[in-house]
This record gives C-alpha cells, structure tokens and sequence, in this order.
C-alpha cells in the first residue's frame, strides 16, 4: 500500500498530469488504486473498453499489436493515458512480463475529478493542446522527409 | 527562429495600411542612423590614425567604450526611474546635447585640436548607437516590430550605402572636416524622427509602469541563472576577440594609407562589411541554424575568424588582415542579431532594454577596456609584433569555444524546459522519496538546491508539508534561510496550509532579516493565522509600508487584537483592500480570511462574496465554506440561486448540510447547482430528495439529479436499493422510447432538421448514459459502467456484446425490455423496421410538445415558415432567435462535439459577431492567437507566407487552438469580400472553463479523439517510409 506521497511522485512523471500542481495531483492519488499481476497475465486485451490509466511500479510490460510485441515499458513509465479522456478501445494489447505492481486511475472516477476541479481540467487541456503541437510537428516533418525521399 | 522578414500577405499596402505615421519615421530613422553611424566611424578612426602613432590605438578604444558605458548607463538609469516613454524622452534630450556640442565645434571653424573634434565624433557615435537602437527597439511592441523589422533592415543598408559612398567623395572633393556637417545633419535628423516616433506611439500602459519598478529584481533573477552567466561571458570574450582584430586592423591599415586615402577605405570597407551582413543574417545563418542547430552556428564564428586570423598572421598580408576582420564584422553582427532575436526578446521588454542596456554599458565596455590596457601594456614591456600577438589571439579561442558550446547546450535546455519542465525533479524521484521516507535531510535540502524552476519548487515542498516531515521545525528553519528566494517564500506558502503555531517563532526571527517584500508578505500572511493573536514590534511600521501587499498581511495581523490602538485603522485599511482595484490583492485578502480569527472576517467575507470578479467570488466562497458560519449560508444560497454552479461552491455548501437540508423548500425554483449540493452532502436525507428529483419533468434537472447520485453513491458510499430506482428506470425507458420514435421520423425529414436529427441522437446518447448510471447504481457495479464503455464503442460487435453481458447482468423481466430497446440504434438497418413510425405532423407536434424547452426552441426557429402548425408563443421560450443562431453555426465545431445543448449556449454567450471590410487582413502569421473565429457570411482566404493555402466558406471555422493557448498563428487570414465572423475570445473561454469544467472535460474528450488520429497518421506515415 503506497502513501499519498508516494503516489504523487508516481503520478508526476506521466505527460498528461505534468502541468498539474502538487495539490491536485494529491486529489488525483486519491482515487487511485494498486493492482498486481503474475507473469504473463494479460493486463488488457486489443479492442477492450478503456477502463484505466496504468502506472508500472516494478516490473516489466509488454505491448502486442496483433500478437507482435511493439514496446517493452519498465517501472515508470504510464500507458493507456489517452484513453482517461475519451474511453475509447484499446488500441493494442498488454501483458506482463514478469510479476508486474501497477497504479491504476478509473475512467469514470477520473471523468468525475476533472467535473469537480476546473484546474484539473484545464492543466489537463494545457498539456493535451501541447502534445497535439507536438505530434502535429512530427507528422509534417515526416511528411515532409517521405516527399523529399 | 525567423531572421528572415515574413515576406507581406497581400502587398505593402495591405500590410501597412493606415501606419504610415510610423513607418516613415522609422524608416528614416533607421537610414539617417546608419549613414551617420558608418560616417561619424571613419571619419574619427581615420582623425585618429592619421594624427597619433600605433601605439596610442588601444588608447581609442577605452575612449569609445567609455563613452559608450557613460550613454548606456544614463539610458539605464533613467529606464529604471520612469516609463519606458520618459526614459526615451530624455535619452532624447541627452542626444540633442552631445550634437549641440558638435555644432559648436563646426561654428568654431575647427579651430580646436583635433583631439577634440575627434572625442566629439566618439561621443555621437557612442550616443547614437546605444539611444536609436534602444529607441526603436523599444517603441514597438513585438508584432509592430516584426513587421516593421524588413523596412528597417532597408533603411539600415540605404543608410550604410549612402554614408559609405558620402565619405570618400567628401574626402576627395571637401577635405575629411567637412564630414562633421554630413553626420551632424543626419543625427538633427534622427533627433527629429525620435521624436516624431515618440509622438505617434500611444502613451506606455498602466501594467508597464507597475512592472517596471521590479526590473532591477528581474534582472538580478536574471544573473543568477547559468544561461545568462555564459552568455555575458561569451559577449565579454567576443568583444576581447574583436578589439584585438581591430586593433590588427587599423594598425595595418595605418602603414598602408596615408590621410586621405584611409578615410575612403575604411568607410567602403565598413560598407561592405554591413553588406555582407545583411546577407549572412538573410540566407547563411538562418540556413545553418535550422540545419545544424544554434550550437554548430555559435561555433562558426571563433573558427572561421579564427582561420582567417591565424592564415593573416602566417602570411601578414594586408589582404589577409582585412578578409579577417571583414569576416569577423560580417558575422559578429548576424550574432548579435541571434541574440537579441532568441534569447532576449522573450523576456518582458522592460527587462530586456535593461539587460541590452547593461550588456552595452557595463560588459561592453568592461571587456574593451581591459583588453585595452593589456595591449597597452604588452606595447610597454613586450617586444611585441603583429605575429606574437595573432597566437594570443588564436588561444582566446579556445575559451570561446568551450563557453559556446555549453551556451547552446543550455540555450536548448532553456527552450525544452517548458515542455519538459520536470526533468530535474525527476532524475531526483528515487532520492527525494526516499528523503521523504526516511530521516534524510540533506537529500531534500540539496534536491531544492539543484531545483531551478519555480514550479519545481512549490511541487516538492507540497510534498514536503503533506508527508510526516511537517512537523521538523529544523528542516522548515533551514529552507526559511536558504538563500533563494523562491525556496523560503513557497516554504511560506506552504507553511500557510498547515497553520501550525510552532512556526511562529521562526517567523519573527525570519522577519527580522528579511529584505524580500514578496517573502515579508508571505511571513506575515502565516502569522496572521496563528492561534494567538500574533504580537511583534515592527508590525506597525508595515502598515505604512509601500508594498499593498505587506501592508493587507499586516493589517490582518493587528486587527486579531481587540485592544490594540490601530484597531481603527486596519478596519478602514482593510475595508479599503476589499474594494482595491488589484484583483489579487482582494484574492489575497479573500483567502487569508479562511482562518482569520476576528469580527472582521465575516464582514470581509460578506463584501467579497459579491465580488464581481469570479476568481475572487471563488476565493471567498472557499473561505465561508471552511468557516462553518450561520451567517455566511444565506449569501451563498443567493449565489446558488441565481444560477451559479461552480464546483467550489457545492464544496462550499456541503460543509453547511444540516442548514442547507434544514432550509430545503421545494416549492422555490431548483437549480442544477441545488441537486450538486445534495450529491456533495450526500446524507440519506438528501439522497432521498435526489431520487425524487429523478423523474422531474424537466430534462436538464433529471440528469444533474442522477449524476448527484451517483456522486454521492460512489463518493460517499451510499447505498440505495434497487426497488426506489426501478421507477426511475422506467420513466427514463419511456423517455428513451420516446426519443426512438422521433429520431426515426426526423431520419428522412427535410434537410434542415438535420439540426434537430443531431440534436436528437445527442440526447439519446445521455439518455442511455444515465441509463446505466442508474443501472449501476442499482446493483453496485462497476462492470456496469464498463459495459457501457463497450456499449459506446464504435464497432457493432462490441455492442452486440456489451448487450449480452448486460442482459447476464441485471437479469429482471422487466429490463429485458430496456436491453432491446438499447439494441434500436439509429444507426443500425432495421432501426426503421422496428421502431413504430409516425405520421408526418405528429412528430412536429410532438416535438414542439416536448418537455425540453431547448429541443421546443429549436424546433420552432427551424420551422418558422411553418403556416399549418399552431406556434406557440414565443415568449414562453427561454432564449432569443439571435442565440440560436449562434448555436446552430457553434454546433458543427469539432472542438464542441461533445458539449451538451446547455454547455453550448453557455458557450454562445461569449460568441460575438465582428465585421471585416474586404481585403482586410483577420490576423496575422506569427501574433499571438487570441480569438476563434467562425464564418456568418463572405468568405476568406487562408495565407501562408504569402502564398494562398485554401480557402473557407460560410459555416467553417479558423484558429480553434487559440481557445486553449495563446501561441502564434501558423498563418494569415485575408477576408475575401465582406464577411461577418462570430467569435470567441481566449480569455472569455478560459474562465467559461473555470465557471464550468463539464465544458473542459467535452473539450478534453475532443482533443484526445484528435490525439488519436494524430498518432495513427504518425504510425501510417512512418509505416510508408
């Protein structure tokens, strides 16, 4: 069982919550939970309902796309972050490697945290307009690199 | 980065259209200046080199520089006295000094040594060159000053061009003296176009002068950070650099020309050079930093110099000598150009004339003077010769390096830091959670240390005061002397939440030291929460103190005690304070009322609740929630009334839940924010009033009822049973019928109730939402919530199982029913089939009868010209026909896709129509985005760098981003004929969004869609390569 400091400095490094301050990330610790999975356990399945945002505390996760593994995450690091906006299917598939601990934050506790604080919401909406810039930059400059060559 | 000038939309005319009161000014400036400058250059160079031998040549450039510190500093000081405005106007006065002087020189026939007239030609020189510049740069706001920035550069090169052809043919036909009435013409004139300047440029704004007293703080932050550091250093050795180059130079050009000839020489030379220029800063630079980066450009300079240098003195050729310093000319004025451009102009521009100035008056001239005395000094006692000379030169070098790289390492740290602002704190997780764990100190102490961003700052030390080590008072006391000033006053800050009465003492001692008005503020802001009434001898002083600030903290301090003599005093102060036009003094002032143990709390507290500014009405109504009086209850419930229903104060109002459910009257009219209350207070009273409230007849009520309850079931732990929701479930499946039955007629109705149609599958997508809400909290269950995710998704087999798995779920007859009624989609091919359909004016009637006031309204503005259907009367409806109109033309927007009809016409009250004449230009590439607008009528076109992109029609939308964040345009919006926007303004958005997060949520929802289509573009493209 992790403190709520803990928590906070698990929840900092992910992307969508960087432009948030200290005390709404504690409002956000609040409504997460742990889960823990064995070896080779199926964390969630392509094509599920995006249910949760997950935070890997130890251990290792692989990332399938139609059974090919495309991405290997450590502790740290945060996936399914998108779909706490939306809830849309999942786009690929995760499994553990090897016994794996993980944050997780649920959808619908999430959607009512970002109706009851408009500074959630809008840090939120900071950090999602910048990372549309950024993957708009990407896109054209390999646009550009694919017309060039 | 753009050097480049953005080349015009639309022609020079466009562009400039009705400013021609400046442009000619600047122009003229900027030509007059530069044809001064190169000729005032040559003429005292050539003065001085053909009167006094070499070694007297260092002794010209402490002259220079001197008089050049002497201007910067005036500049600077008279800056950092009043406005931008009168700093120019008296530089101004300065400048008209120094050429009345040149005057007198001129009257006197030069009857004077020519020491004299050659300190004259330095002090103009000096002059014009530190005040023009900081004078044009410093007139324009950026967005004037980037399009005025390619008139300038041709005033600039015109200028040069007309001084570098003057001098020569002055010298051959007039004598080289007769140049001293060319420059002093041309400086009459730039005093003139100054002026002129001045007089057409509105008047300095009232945010300006209030920033402006803080500059010599700013600029004292400024020193600290490393960048700014190594810069100062890199523009220290460059100047080190060039005054040995010119230094080689001139003595150079002294054996090779005699008086006449030098005095051409140079000023074609100074001609080329700026040339050249030109051109690099047009075409090379540009080109070299968008490919190799900052760095490699910063390298560029000491190299190519450099080997241009070293070949000079391998061979000392007079043409090598000069191909060095041409270069090193060239180059060095490209650089200075990156600078500015990069590093300086993003900061507030006060600050920005104060750095220039200081780098001008005080580095500058430091550097110059040093190497000066060392070259003079070397003359003395070295048997010094050009070649020993080009080595020291050459291993200045090295230095320069080294410094550049790691200022363009640091420069590209100071650009990503924004994005990734909290890697620093990041490397240090492991270690500070550890800290925080365990007993370690010194690790927290030194991760603050290594801390640079603010943001940082106050993130750690919320940690700090929610983690056990709140209450080691050694650990506040050390951060309480630390150093920096962001530690110890988010250290205040944070000491203010935990309101502990051990601090106190840390206080007074840390008050009687402290020299920082924010952190005085802070200090006392945290006494005056203590317990006991705070006691300290200097409290009185502060309230005549000159920082509002210092003096609302302390007056809060002494009003805690009833006996005090300047009880009068501070009542009248603060009374003062909560109508100050500063709106965060009265945030301040709201907030530190929370915990505020006087009579005048509630007195305070009762003003600023009807505060008209929301972030300060929001701070109040946070206080009064946390104080729990009787008598704050009755102003919130008006505020509540009269329809405001922002998160803050349902928090508020919680905190009140035996009054507020003691005072429940349910004949008085309901608000949403009522049933918000309620789902907050969540006891099994309040519940009980929800479920009632669930089958209101008005829509809007409905829902805001069940997402209560479904707030308080998962929040708070409620526990209903299923049997008192079951009716709810029914009406609701009634509703959804109901709807079903509409969507199928208005599926083949006319065209223009698509609106409706659109309207109406938005409200079948809440219907069944609540459905399941009510569903789960029927049964508790959290799949049920998960099914409904799979029930939304977009692929008909998912559906198909999510149905299932409901079905297995709530397994009661009577829901069979609602699963099939759930399978009818409008989507689905036998929608048509199964659904009972209408016949063609019933669903009209039945429509216009709706419970919904919003769909009514709608549907009577789409059919107005409807002769056979009895309308009816329109005052009965809630909004106006110019309100629809709005909504109707926000509806397509992407951005809005997933607002409901009531978040949109919130939105629509912030949307105003604006007309554009033809032709005329919308916004341009590169300002800051600050409207989103949408096309009523006419037509624009879509420009970038002058060449059209597309075209947008009626209907369509531009600069939707700027919703969000104020960056630059990506392009240039020219009307096409004349059009009519509706537009929405950053600022009214951002606070629709603090007002209501609901609408920030259905605009996150948006952008994560438009996230998602990003990255599968991103993943097909990369596939393509």
């Amino acid at each position: 069982m992790f403190s709520d400091i803990e928590k906070m400095l698990l929840l900092k490094p992910v992307r969508l919550f960087s432009c948030l301050s200290g005390e709404e990330l504690l409002a956000i610790a609040q409504v997460t939970d742990e889960v823990s999975f064995g070896p080779g356990a199926t964390i969630f399945h392509e094509g599920d309902p995006g249910d949760y945002l997950y935070i890997i505390v130890r251990g290792n996760v692989q990332v399938l796309i139609k059974n090919v593994e495309i991405n290997r995450l450590s502790s740290g690091s945060a996936f399914g972050e998108i779909a706490l906006l939306d809830g849309a299917p999942r786009t690929a598939s995760a499994c553990s490697v090897d016994y794996v601990e993980l944050l997780r934050i649920s959808y619908p506790d999430f959607q009512d945290i970002l109706e009851e604080n408009a500074a959630i919401a809008k840090g939120i909406n900071r950090e999602m307009v910048l990372y549309t810039r950024q993957l708009t930059a990407r896109l054209n400059q390999l646009k550009q690199e694919n017309t060039g060559s | 980065m753009r050097l480049k000038a953005d080349s015009a939309p639309g022609g020079l005319r466009r562009v400039y259209s009705g400013e021609w009161r400046i442009i000619i000014p600047a122009f003229v400036l900027a030509f007059a200046n530069f044809a001064a400058f190169i000729s005032a250059d040559t003429f005292s160079d050539t003065l001085f080199l053909t009167s006094y031998p070499r070694e007297w040549l260092p002794w010209q450039f402490i002259l220079n520089s001197l008089f050049l510190a002497i201007g910067s500093i005036c500049y600077s000081l008279f800056l950092n006295k009043t406005s931008l405005h009168r700093a120019n106007l008296s530089t101004l006065v300065l400048l008209l000094c120094g050429f009345s002087a040149g005057s007198v020189c001129i009257w006197l026939q030069l009857k004077v040594p020519i020491l004299l007239i050659s300190v004259c030609a330095y002090v103009m020189v000096a002059l014009q060159s530190v005040v023009v510049w900081n004078l044009l740069g410093s007139c324009f706001d950026s967005r004037q000053a980037k399009r005025l920035l390619p008139l300038v550069m041709a005033g600039c090169s015109m200028g040069t061009m007309a001084g570098g052809l003057a001098v020569p043919w002055i010298v051959s036909y007039a004598g080289l003296e007769h140049i001293l009435e060319w420059i002093l013409f041309h400086m009459w004139v730039v005093c003139l176009g100054t002026w002129w300047l001045q007089l057409q440029l509105p008047q300095t704004s009232q945010l300006e002068t209030k920033t402006q007293a803080n500059s010599w703080q700013h600029l004292g932050q400024l020193f600290r950070t490393p960048l700014v550091r190594q810069l100062l250093l890199l523009a220290s050795l460059s100047v080190v650099f060039m005054t040995c180059l010119d230094y080689q130079f001139k003595s150079t050009v002294q054996q090779h020309f005699n008086r006449d000839g030098m005095g051409a020489f140079i000023s074609t030379f100074l001609m080329l050079a700026e040339g050249a220029s030109l051109l690099l800063q047009l075409v090379f630079v540009q080109w070299v930093t968008s490919r190799w980066g900052l760095g490699t450009t910063l390298l560029l300079l000491p190299l190519l110099t450099g080997l241009g240098a070293g070949l000079a003195l391998r061979w000392q050729r007079f043409e090598m000598v000069a191909a060095t310093r041409f270069i090193d000319l060239a180059l060095r004025n490209s650089f200075q150009r990156i600078g500015e451009e990069l590093l300086i102009s993003p900061m507030p521009r006060h600050v920005s004339q104060q750095l220039k100035s200081l780098i001008q008056g005080f580095f500058v001239p430091c550097s110059v003077i040093g190497c000066s005395i060392g070259l003079l000094l070397m003359q003395q006692y070295l048997p010094i010769d050009i070649y020993a000379m080009g080595w020291i030169l050459l291993l200045l070098l090295l230095p320069w390096i080294v410094l550049a790289i790691s200022a363009s390492r640091h420069y590209l740290k100071h650009l990503t830091s924004s994005i990734t602002t909290h890697r620093l704190v990041l490397a240090n997780l492991p270690t500070l959670s550890n800290a925080l764990v365990g007993d370690s100190r010194p690790v927290l102490l030194r991760t603050l240390k290594n801390t640079t961003e603010p943001s940082e700052i106050a993130f750690i030390l919320d940690l700090v005061v929610h983690s056990e080590e709140r209450e080691d008072l050694m650990l506040f006391e050390s951060l309480l002397q630390e150093p920096r000033v962001e530690i110890r006053l988010h250290t205040l800050q944070a000491l203010q939440k935990v309101a502990h009465d051990q601090h106190v003492p840390l206080l007074a001692k840390l008050l009687a030291v402290e020299s920082d008005f924010g952190v005085i503020a802070a200090a006392l802001g945290a006494l005056a929460t203590a317990k006991e009434p705070p006691v300290h001898t200097m409290l009185p002083t502060y309230l005549h103190h000159h920082q509002p600030m210092i003096q609302l903290q302390a007056a809060l301090c002494l009003v805690r005690n009833p006996n005090s003599p300047f009880m009068q005093e501070c009542l009248a102060l603060l009374r003062q304070f909560s109508q100050h036009p500063d709106t965060s003094l009265r945030i301040s002032l709201a907030t530190s009322l929370a915990f505020h143990r006087s009579a005048y709390a509630v007195e305070g507290l009762l003003q600023l609740l009807r505060d008209r500014n929301l972030a300060v009405q929001k701070a109040a109504v946070m206080s009064a929630g946390q104080r729990q009086e009787h008598i704050l209850l009755r102003p919130l419930l008006s505020l509540l009334a009269e329809g405001y229903a922002y998160p803050e104060l349902r928090q508020a109002l919680s905190h009140y839940q035996e009054q507020f459910l003691s005072q429940w009257d349910p004949s008085k009219p309901i608000t949403v924010g009522h049933l918000f209350v309620l789902g907050s207070i969540a006891t099994p009273a309040a519940v009980a009033i929800l479920v009632t409230y669930c089958q209101h007849s008005e829509r809007l009520l409905r829902y805001a009822a069940v997402r209560a309850l479904r707030r308080a079931v998962n929040l708070h732990g409620q526990q209903l049973s299923a049997e008192t929701l079951l009716p709810v479930v029914r009406s609701e499946m009634q509703h959804l019928k109901h709807l079903n039955r509409l969507l199928a007629h208005f599926q083949v109705a006319p065209h223009r109730y698509q609106f409706i149609y659109q309207e109406l599958i938005l409200l079948l997508e809440q219907c069944c939402r609540r459905l399941f809400d009510l569903l789960a909290i029927c049964y508790h269950s959290h799949t049920i919530l998960n099914i409904s995710l799979h029930y939304f998704s977009p692929e008909p087999e998912k559906r198909a199982n999510a149905l299932e798995l409901l079905e297995s779920q709530v397994r009661k007859d009577e829901l069979i029913e609602l699963v099939q009624l759930l399978e009818q989609r409008p989507g689905n091919p036998h929608f048509s089939d199964v659904v009972e359909p209408l016949w063609y004016q019933r669903a009209e009637l039945l429509v216009l009868a709706d419970e919904d006031p919003w769909l009514r309204t709608c549907f009577y503005y789409l059919s107005r010209n409807l002769s056979d259907v009895n309308l009816p009367d329109l005052a009965a409806f809630e909004m106006t026909f110019y309100q629809l109109d709005k909504i109707i033309l926000l509806r397509p927007v992407a951005l809005f896709t997933y607002l409901s009809a009531q978040e949109l016409r919130d939105v629509a009250d912030v949307a105003y129509t604006v007309a554009f004449p033809s032709d005329a230009v919308v916004f341009f590439e590169e300002e800051p985005g600050d409207y989103f607008y949408i096309i009523v009528a006419g037509e624009v076109r879509v420009m970038i760098k002058g060449v059209e992109i597309t075209r947008l029609k009626q209907g369509q939308g531009f600069g939707e981003i700027a919703l969000l964040d104020d960056t630059p345009r990506t392009a240039t919006i020219v009307s096409q004929g004349n059009l009519e926007c509706l537009r929405i303004g950053y600022t009214d958005f951002q606070r629709l969004l603090d007002e209501n997060p609901a609408i920030a949520r259905g605009v996150n929802r948006q952008m994560a869609n438009y996230t998602r289509q990003l990255m599968a573009q991103l993943e097909a493209a990369k596939t393509e390569r």
